[in-house]
């Protein structure tokens, strides 16, 4: 693996040379894990002071992590960072593959939705634990109604109907896609370990209660894209 | 009392319906004419256009509810807390009375951690889970306008009026 500096740090006398002696540390942790991995050290604006923070990209994933000096001159305190940012690569990797595939099945199921006409889109998002990257999106034309498949963050706070379910209460929430639009916004999460996407069964089942939640599936996804293009 | 955080759900949700009502109208022709000339953010528009410029005002609807519902959250929390001081301290010896002087005074300047880590009989994860909620909050206050500051975990509305619901409940401040 690879470790650089910005050229703000690398003109820091006082900081590169710190930053330096860490670099086997971060092969030792982030180079077994993606040994294909680039970090590069960045010397950031953190209100009134510069603020050190660490970013790492492999294939498609990323991960920051701003460092104090405390942290960088305590051994257990920095590999406890590493192991975090080991953590977000993995998080990161698993949210931005699911949402390639659920835009791609998202695309083909919406072939069976009568007069719908279909755009690929693009978002930006901008995280404290993965940085700036970009997403597929759709937006879904049907006669004069319209409606978007939109990621909105890869890092969640867990909904409560999740983690009421009597039969998911391991689960986590690795991210959120919404559908938005008249009937909108219809959430979808990306759970683990269970795995895969799901919606809160009262949106289409009103009488459901409110912590029972279903897989997405073909079916599903058309009903809830109706609901979604009619209000 | 009812969860003071009810008044603001109501207003989220009758906003969040009349946007979903000016969508609909704006995917209807039969319906062009609920436009009018004084409509002006949306008149000049497409039916494509106008319903995607509400989308948009509905994902800041959404922050600025989260900010709404953690405001009046904390202010429930600092209120139920100095209330608490002259029902603590009730006989009023002029050594208590200055000790509460002091505490409500420092009380104002607690992090809202702090004021929150004051309540021990709510269970720690409750507790930990409307940290989440201020976190987003802090950001929706300060952080989106500029696209500068990344976001910290994303949070609903619905998740934003839950969470914080239960602590209060739990804390005997609502029912």
């Amino acid at each position: 693996m690879q470790v650089g500096y910005s050229l703000t740090l690398e003109q820091n006398v006082l900081l590169k040379p710190k930053a330096e002696k860490r670099a086997p540390d971060i092969e030792r942790v982030i180079g077994a894990a993606y040994p294909e991995a680039h970090a590069v050290w960045e010397l950031r604006k953190g209100g009134s002071t510069r603020e050190l923070a660490l970013v790492v990209r492999t294939g498609e994933r990323q991960a920051e992590e701003p460092i104090s000096l405390a942290e960088l001159d305590a051994n257990g305190e920095f590999d406890k960072k590493l192991h975090r940012v080991n953590d977000t690569l993995a998080h990161n990797g698993v949210w931005r593959v699911a949402v390639r595939e659920l835009i791609d099945h998202a695309r083909d199921w919406c072939a069976d939705l009568p007069d719908a006409t279909i755009k690929d889109e693009e978002v930006e998002l901008n995280e404290e634990r993965s940085g700036r990257y970009k997403l597929p999106a759709l937006e879904i034309r049907n006669r004069s109604s319209f409606m978007w498949v939109k990621p909105i963050a890869g890092w969640v706070v867990n909904p409560t109907w999740v983690e009421r379910a009597p039969s998911a209460t391991t689960n986590r929430a690795v991210g959120r896609v919404d559908l938005r639009g008249p009937g909108g916004p219809i959430y979808l999460y990306c759970l683990e370990p269970e795995g895969g996407w799901v919606y809160q069964a009262n949106v289409l089942y009103p009488e459901s209660a409110s912590y029972l939640f279903y897989q997405l599936d073909k079916d599903s996804f058309l009903e809830l894209a109706r609901v979604c293009l009619n209000g | 009392m009812a969860s003071p955080l009810d008044p603001v759900w109501a207003w989220y949700q009758l906003t969040l319906d009349c946007m979903r009502v000016t969508q609909r109208a704006a995917s209807d022709p039969n319906l062009s004419a609920a436009f009018l000339s004084k409509h002006t953010s949306l008149f000049h528009l497409d039916a494509g256009e106008k319903q995607a410029t509400v989308e948009v005002a509905k994902e800041v609807l959404d922050r600025l509810t989260v900010l709404d519902l953690a405001t009046v959250f904390e202010r429930t929390l600092r209120t139920h807390t100095t209330n608490s001081l002259p029902v603590m301290i009730a006989d009023h010896a002029p050594f208590l009375q200055s000790l509460r002087d002091r505490v409500e005074s420092r009380a104002k300047r607690w992090t809202f951690d702090e004021l929150v880590e004051l309540y021990g009989n709510v269970h720690g994860t409750v507790r930990g889970l409307v940290k989440d909620v201020i976190k987003f909050r802090d950001w929706a206050a300060h952080g989106w306008h500029t696209t500068a500051k990344p976001a910290p975990s994303n949070i609903t509305p619905k998740d934003a009026y839950q969470r914080p619901t239960d602590f209060l409940t739990a804390a005997g401040i609502a029912t």
